[in-house]
Parts: structure tokens; C-alpha cells; sequence
């Protein structure tokens, strides 16, 4: 299952609900690099579609695809509304500030070539892995996450639960570009992480860990 | 007296003594710093170290030591200029110095010993401390012993580690993996968390890590006879699956590979003996120790550049690649039955195939891989006969990290 498929709603409205309950409307291809919604939208129109034929294939297509728990609450959220004309995904986990953030990159990276990943296979594919770590952060992400450490992670948790890859990619890269070149000291500075090794078991650390600097 | 005035002199020039002394006078000098190491000593009596019997002389503080005895603080006092005019050259003074110090106590070597000892662990100690900030044992008890700041207050929480999930953290390494390999061991070391779980319990970077070697190691089933991809595809799978059963980790430890990521060197020296100048009144002729260095630098595209010459390595590493002077260029592969079995094959000038087989060893339990031991060197003449070459005198090769290799080696991946 690619992302180019089932577009027949191009023009539908996803209704995001934030943690606070204020609703963000979004256009489906926008919201399609998502994973998770991409999924839920998926198995909607395929449950509609088949149980207007069958009930049959339905219920075997929801075992093929059992995902987690979240998703299947979410998603039975979705059914309930997708008879209506918009269809109302509710994020309770998500701050509408985030999803704001977020739904300002989706816009940006509108364009993007589509990285096409099948649904079924958690696992993506190594050379689609590789591409995505060896790419350079781009100048406009760069400036996208310019923000308080805080709402950086917000939104990275937010893309880690909504499966948007490059938007969780492009966010380690920025942590990992302000780690770039920094010793331990100040690493424990940037990020206020507390020193919890004794001067000894810090030299212990540095001679254990010598082999990954000699690889 | 002559005699105990040489001892003295020999007793002081120790060089742990000098360096000791030379670190003290310099900061010493800077005026700025020395009034922050007045200020740290006048607390140097909260310091654990003032507690600890190593800087202690009759159960007593070193400095309390002094202090308590008029005679020989006056002796350590004039004991201190004489090691200053002895750190500008002035001998003579400095002789006098000592003796007359000497003279009012004769323990005063001792006890000076023990007073810079002392002098430099509190330096050191307010050192780490200014530059760390982290301290965070030792600023607590300096701030309850003060009073002047409250308790009570909490550090900072770590927000990177207490919101992202540990998957997220394992990416961000992995990132870090690919930027450069010091800067993930500085991110590690930087918590026993993030050590733990980030470094050793990352299969993620394990297997990211194996993929990115092995995919560039080149290997054979014997002398010219090299592995196409396929058949190279083929034993790597077989290795993870079926060998190390999926695990990464062992994989990295125990199956040998070649780095890229800097040069393997060798350091030779051989004895040559020379002639006597002439017009020379020497008796004996000279004798001349010859050191000369063997560099090998891998490449991912299966080259190896070979670098014979007697110019020590920090001047010759960053030069070492397609062109440089005197360099060979040879085909390297590892051997797939004999998995420590690595071999060089070249054409030298006159067209004769040079082989030469190294094994790839651990240069000790921690540093796997990272030695090249000589197992043979020979080449085929015109007739195909085999001349080997006598290796009685040949060193090691271990492998040095050059840094400013990582963009071109990333370039040829």
C-alpha cells in the first residue's frame, strides 16, 4: 500500500482535535505523511467500502491490520465520524501549539518526493533508511525548530506518535547538529544532564567506550 | 658539603618535582588567577583532600604543619626562592638558598615535597571545579558550609532525556554515528543513562554500525582470487544469520574488518654503522639508529595507498592519498576460510606481483582489530617463482584514527 493510492478524497478536510479540544482542519494530502492517520484513513475507507459489498472481508482486513491500541481507539473515533463530510481525528496527547507547529511543516514540505513505504511493513527499508540519515538537515528546518528545547521535543514526540519519519528525522538531526562537535562537559551543559559518574568511573567510561572512536 | 649540595640538586631536579612547581609558578604569575587561588585556599580546609593522611605529617595537615613551626616555615620560605633561582639559572644563589635552608631545618625537602603536592591537588581540585560547574557533591558541600545559598533548590530537570522516548534517543545516536564517531562517545559519556542505553543497549546502532563496515570490506577465497558482490552478499548474510545469529554486536567484536577511518602504521628501526669522519680523533666508529615508518591507508573502493619513509607520522597522515610522493597502490581483500587473513597484492615496476599477508588481530580486548600482524611477504618473478622476503625485522601495524579522513572516506562509500 503506497501513499500515491486512494486519493479519490484529495479535496476531504481532516479535522485534527488537539489535547485542548480546538480543532485544526487540514487537507488530507497534507496529513497523509502521517503514518498513523494515513492508516486510520485507510482502513475507514476500506471498512466503508466493504461493508457495503460484505462484512465478511472487513473484519479479516482489521486483524491483518491489528496496530496498537492508541490507534485502534483513535480509529474507532474515526468510523463513528466518517460518515460525515469531514472527518474528525481527535490527537488527545498533542498540544494545539504543536499541532499548529506541525501542520506549518506539512505545508512547507508539501512538495517533498514521497518516500513510499508499504503500511504493513513496520520495518522500513534499509536503503530508504540510509537515504534519510545521510541527508543534511535543510536551511528551513534549520529555522523551524529555532525554539526552546521544550517545544522542540513536543514536537518530536508528536511526530514520533503521528509516524511522520522525515519531520522525526529532521528533529534528531537538529539535537544531533547542536551535540556536533561538543565535549561530554558540554554536552551535560546544553542539556542539563546531571554528571552521575565519579571522576574514576568517568576514565573507565572513556577507556571502554575507546573502540567506537576506533572504528 | 659539596657532595650533599649535589645529592640535593639531583633530588630536586626530578622531573615530576620541576613540572609540579613549573604548573604552580605559572598560574602563580597570573595575577587574575591568583587571587582565585588565594580565595580557594583559604578554603582549602573544607576539601576532602585536607582530610587525607597522603598531604599529612604527624597526623597534621601539611600547611598546618608549617604553620605551627616558626623555624621551618622561615626554611620552606627561603627553600622557595632558592627553587625560584633555580628555575632561572641562577646556581649559585639558589645553592645558598638551599643551604641556608637546609641549615635551619633539615627536613625542609620533605616537607616542600609534601607542601606542592598538596599545593597542586587543591589547584587541580578548583580547577575541575571552575571549569565543570558540575561538582555537584562538592558544590553542595561548599554551599551548605557557607550557607549562603539554599538547599532546598532543585537542578534543572533533563528535559532531552525525562520527554524522548528511548527509541527517539537511539536515533539521535545513530545521527551521531554518521556525523562523526567521537562526538557519540562524547554524547554517551556524558550520563550512565545514556551510556547504558543509548551505547551498549542500542541495537539499532549496532546494526547500522555492522552494516556501514562490512558493506565496504573486500574479500577473497585466496591469492587473486577476489569475491564479486554477489558472492560477497552472500558471506555477509551467512555471517549475521547463520554465524552470529543476529547479533550485531558480537559481530563488530569478533569478525575482523579493515578501517577506513584512519592509518595503520608501523615503526621500524635498524642499526646502521657508519665510518669515521675523517680528520675526526674518535676512536670508535658511529653508530646510527634508523627509524623508518610503514603506512598503510585503506580505502573503501578496495585500494590501499602504501607509504614507505623515515618522516615521523603527525607530518605525514593528513598527506597520505592518491599521488603521494613514494606511495604504491595495492589491492587488499580479507580471506573468507581464514576470516584474520589479509592480503596486498601489487604490480611493482618491473611488473613482478608483490603479495604481502598480514593478520588482523586485537591490539587488546578493547580495541578490536586494530593490529596487523606480518605473516608473509613475497613476489613472483618472470617465471613464476615465488621470493620471499625475510621478516625478522618487520613491527606491527596498529591502527591511529586521522580525523580529517572522515569527508573523503564518506565521499567513496
Amino acid at each position: 500500500m503506497s501513499l500515491e493510492t486512494g486519493n479519490e478524497q484529495s479535496n476531504a478536510k481532516i479535522i485534527l482535535l488537539s489535547g485542548e479540544g480546538i480543532e485544526h482542519p487540514v487537507e488530507e494530502e497534507l496529513i497523509n505523511k502521517s503514518i498513523l492517520i494515513n492508516n486510520l484513513l485507510q482502513q475507514t475507507k476500506e471498512a466503508k467500502t466493504s461493508s457495503s459489498s460484505t462484512n465478511a472481508p472487513s473484519s479479516l482486513i482489521d486483524d491483518i491490520n491489528d496496530i496498537d491500541d492508541e490507534e485502534d481507539e483513535v480509529a474507532s473515533n474515526v468510523s463513528g465520524e466518517a460518515d460525515q463530510e469531514n472527518i474528525v481525528i481527535p490527537i488527545p496527547n498533542v498540544r494545539s501549539s504543536i499541532l499548529t507547529k506541525i501542520i506549518k511543516w506539512l505545508e512547507h514540505h508539501k512538495k517533498d518526493p514521497v518516500i513510499s513505504f508499504s503500511s504493513s511493513n513496520n520495518t522500513s527499508s534499509t536503503s530508504t533508511d540510509d537515504l534519510r540519515r545521510t541527508d543534511p538537515l535543510d536551511e528551513w528546518d534549520k529555522q523551524f525548530f529555532t525554539m526552546d528545547q521544550e517545544m522542540m521535543y513536543e514536537i518530536i514526540l508528536a511526530s514520533n506518535y503521528l509516524n511522520i519519519p522525515q519531520l522525526l528525522d529532521s528533529g534528531c538531526k537538529m539535537i544531533a547538529n547542536m551535540i556536533r562537535g561538543k565535549s561530554a562537559e558540554e554536552i551535560r551543559q546544553i542539556f542539563n544532564i546531571e554528571n552521575d559518574f565519579t571522576k574514576e568511573e568517568e576514565e573507565a567510561i572513556r577507556r571502554e567506550n575507546e573502540w567506537a572512536e576506533q572504528i | 658539603m659539596a657532595n650533599t649540595d649535589f645529592k640535593l640538586q639531583q633530588a630536586l631536579s626530578s622531573n615530576e618535582l620541576f613540572e609540579l612547581s613549573n604548573t604552580l609558578s605559572n598560574t602563580t604569575l597570573d595575577s587574575d588567577n591568583y587571587s582565585k587561588r588565594l580565595s580557594s585556599f583559604n578554603k582549602h580546609q573544607t576539601l576532602d583532600i585536607y582530610n587525607d593522611q597522603k598531604y599529612h605529617i604527624k597526623n597534621v595537615n601539611v600547611l598546618d604543619f608549617i604553620k605551627s613551626d616558626s623555624k621551618l616555615t622561615e626554611a620552606v620560605n627561603i627553600f622557595e626562592k632558592a627553587t625560584e633561582r633555580e628555575k632561572v639559572g641562577k646556581m649559585n644563589d639558589a645553592v645558598r638558598y638551599y643551604k641556608e635552608s637546609m641549615k635551619l631545618h633539615e627536613d625542609v625537602e620533605a616537607v616542600y615535597r609534601k607542601k606542592l603536592f598538596y599545593e597542586y591537588a587543591v589547584e587541580m581540585h578548583h580547577k575541575n571545579l571552575v571549569s565543570s560547574n558540575v561538582d555537584a557533591k562538592m558544590t553542595s558541600t561548599l554551599k551548605s558550609k557557607n550557607g549562603d545559598d539554599d538547599p532546598d533548590k532543585e537542578k534543572d530537570p533533563c528535559l532531552l532525556i525525562d520527554m524522548l522516548p528511548l527509541t527517539v534517543l537511539n536515533r539521535i545516536a545513530v545521527f551521531l554515528l554518521e556525523m562523526n564517531q567521537e562526538t557519540l562517545v562524547n554524547f554517551v559519556s556524558a550520563c550512565s543513562f545514556l551510556n547504558k542505553n543509548c551505547l551498549h543497549g542500542n541495537t539499532m546502532l549496532y546494526k547500522v554500525l555492522a552494516e556501514k563496515i562490512y558493506e565496504h570490506q573486500f574479500y577473497d577465497i585466496g591469492i587473486s582470487f577476489k569475491l564479486h558482490k554477489q558472492e560477497k552478499e552472500v558471506i555477509d548474510s551467512w555471517n549475521i544469520h547463520d554465524y552470529y545469529k543476529g547479533d550485531y554486536k558480537l559481530m563488530l567484536q569478533k569478525r575482523p574488518y579493515i578501517k577506513f577511518q584512519g592509518v595503520y602504521i608501523s615503526v621500524n628501526n635498524y642499526i646502521r654503522h657508519g665510518g669515521i669522519v675523517e680528520g675526526s680523533s674518535s676512536l670508535f666508529n658511529p653508530i646510527h639508529m634508523v627509524t623508518y615508518y610503514r603506512y598503510y591507508r585503506f580505502l573503501p573502493n578496495g585500494d590501499c595507498i602504501r607509504l614507505v619513509t623515515t618522516d615521523e607520522p603527525d607530518k605525514v597522515v593528513k598527506n597520505i592519498k592518491y599521488g603521494t610522493k613514494d606511495s604504491t597502490i595495492a589491492k587488499w581483500s580479507i580471506n573468507t576460510t581464514d576470516c584474520n587473513l589479509l592480503t596486498l597484492e601489487r604490480f611493482d615496476k618491473s611488473g613482478d606481483k608483490c603479495v604481502e599477508q598480514l593478520r588482523i588481530e586485537n591490539h587488546s580486548k578493547r580495541l578490536p582489530h586494530n593490529k596487523l600482524v606480518w605473516e608473509n611477504s613475497f613476489y613472483l618473478d618472470d617465471s613464476g617463482e615465488k621470493v620471499t622476503f625475510r621478516l625478522k625485522n618487520e613491527k606491527n601495524f596498529y591502527f591511529s584514527r586521522v580525523r580529517s579522513y572522515t569527508v573523503e572516506v564518506n565521499n567513496l562509500m
